[in-house]
């Protein structure tokens, strides 16, 4: 359960990221976050996870207060909560193991325990066979799904999605949205912010529309079916001819 | 995780990191090792000086030369107002040939440049030991003062004097070496504070991955800290290395010269040992701790 309390984010100088957010996501609830560029999107998932405190409100994350949390208390509740970014957010210099499995060695688990958990997971995305590959061995859509295992690795109550298809092809990012609405499918909270209005009418589901820093519309979309999120121009002709395929991009 | 555990995960990070900055790393660990040498080098000078003195002590005598042409009786009433305290042990009579004979022992180079035509006469004496723990300093000076004036005395050479000049020399050898190793402890602190926290710069988006999912401030800091404690305890560890390599150096280039055989005499004790690594470990965890403040390892974007 996610509450917002009159909740008002100003940043240094006085701008307004957000102005007076009061809403409500209940547990296992899929909720999209949408609104233009600097509309506060990110601000608001950042306040759930406490990278950032709000100048005034309160924030509720699992019954707990999440703005006026103890900096020492803020690990465990990250640990309930999965993130996934626009931009990855991987280390280069570390194996997709050594990516998904961060949690679980600070936690004290074994290697065999650790690649085991991250085998699981990295199996719910279809990448159970890079395990030992790097980042930039990698494509987007598959950079994105190691970012995905990583934050589903400790079974999170919830996932924030910023942007999670951002820097992909239309049918990466149908890829990714798969997996994202199979996590929310078994349970788990989704808030997804995105400002491709065609998803979300393709997916369908409650949709938080943000405008300068205000909740200006909270309504619930029906969906039209997660194929039609992937527009007929975003499918490009190969050199030889023949059937349309999805672009492939890494 | 358990404590064990967290060490071993810290010590992991922290070697990697080392090697993958190994000039930064050697750095400060040369640093850090050059400024114990310092001080472990003068410790140890000083630690010799000091024993020396105190084996000295057992044998410290009070000398009381004689005029020339001192009558027996007056000799006799000398030698009966030196036993006569607490503090002098027992009393012997040193004739001009036997302070001669004492004096080509002590310096054979200097008796054979001499030659027998050139020598001086060296005075008679009379030598008491001196038992230190008897003494009453205000009562000795009264005595030696009346002592001087005695009939047949030439004048009183007290040992504790020169060993008193020794142990000033002791003393001063080690604050020196105190105020330089502490300034040099100081910078190497801080080099090993730029080194890590250079690493930590290197680190930031690691970090951060790491606060995203939960790790701890312990967990996130640990491997730096670790680090530091690991430059310090290498610095410490190669000032010892390099100072039994100057002691043994040192040693086998003495030969016969007095103040090198007394200065290199023992190398230092374990524990002395043990406390110089120690005190470089405790300036790596200071430099550590200092440079990865929490401000210190956010990202600035």
């Amino acid at each position: 359960m996610i509450r917002f309390f009159d909740v008002v984010k100003l940043f240094p100088g006085g701008q307004v990221a957000l102005d007076g957010v009061t809403l409500q996501i209940k547990p296992g609830e899929r909720v999209f976050l949408t609104g233009p560029s600097g509309a506060g999107k990110t601000t608001l998932l950042r306040l759930i996870y406490r990278e950032d405190t709000p100048t005034s409100g309160q924030i509720l994350v699992n019954g707990r207060n999440v703005a006026t949390m103890p900096r020492a208390k803020v690990p465990y509740l990250r640990r309930s909560i999965g993130v996934v970014f626009q931009s990855f957010r991987l280390i280069q210099r570390k194996t997709v193991l050594e990516n998904v499995s961060y949690l679980p060695k600070i936690l004290g688990a074994s290697l065999g325990e650790r690649t085991e958990q991250a085998r699981e997971v990295l199996g719910q995305v279809g990448l159970a066979h890079r395990l030992t590959s790097y980042p930039q061995e990698l494509s987007g859509g598959e950079q994105q799904r190691v970012a995905l295992a990583r934050a589903l690795i400790n079974r999170p109550e919830i996932l924030l999605a910023d942007e999670p298809t951002g820097n992909l092809d239309p049918q990466l990012s149908l890829d990714i949205l798969e997996h994202l609405l199979e996590v929310q499918r078994r349970g788990t909270t989704l808030l997804l912010a995105t400002h491709d209005s065609a998803t979300i009418e393709a997916v369908g589901g409650r949709v938080l529309v943000l405008n300068r820093g205000r909740l200006v519309e909270d309504l619930h979309l029906p969906g039209r079916g997660l194929s039609m999120a992937v527009e007929p121009q975003d499918y490009v002709r190969p050199a030889a001819g023949g059937q349309l395929q999805p672009e492939e991009t890494r | 995780m358990s404590l064990l555990q967290a060490l071993r995960y810290f010590a992991t990070e922290a070697v990697a990191s080392m090697i993958g900055n190994w000039r930064a790393s050697l750095l400060a660990v040369v640093t850090c090792a050059l400024s114990l040498y310092v001080g472990a080098f003068f410790f140890l000078l000083s630690a010799n000086l000091s024993r020396q003195t105190d084996s000295w002590q057992g044998s410290l005598k009070l000398s009381v030369y004689l005029d020339s042409d001192a009558a027996p009786a007056a000799v006799e009433h000398i030698k009966a107002a030196l036993s006569q305290p607490p503090w002098i042990e027992e009393t012997q009579s040193v004739s001009q040939a036997e302070a001669q004979l004492r004096f080509d022992d002590a310096f054979p180079q200097v008796a054979e440049a001499l030659g027998e035509d050139s020598r001086i006469a060296l005075p008679a004496s009379v030598e008491g030991t001196i038992v230190p723990s008897a003494i009453d300093e205000a009562a000795w000076n009264e005595w030696v003062l009346r002592l001087r004036a005695l009939d047949g005395v030439s004048s009183v050479d007290d040992d504790r004097n020169w060993i008193r000049e020794v142990q000033r020399f002791s003393s001063w050898i080690r604050g020196a070496g105190l105020a330089l190793s502490f300034a040099l402890l100081v910078a190497a602190a801080f080099t090993i504070a730029a080194v890590v926290r250079l690493t930590a710069y290197q680190y930031l988006d690691e970090i951060s991955v790491l606060r995203l999912v939960g790790a701890t401030e312990f967990y996130v800091r640990g491997p730096f800290v670790m680090e530091g404690l690991v430059q310090g305890l290498l610095g410490g560890a190669s000032a010892i290395g390099g100072l039994w390599l100057t002691f043994a150096l040192a040693t086998a280039e003495a030969g016969s010269s007095l103040w090198m055989t007394v200065v290199f005499d023992r190398f230092l004790a374990v524990s002395s040992q043990v406390a110089i690594v120690l005190i470089g470990a405790t300036a790596g965890l200071l430099g550590s701790i200092l440079s990865i403040r929490r401000e210190a390892l956010v990202e600035s974007s």
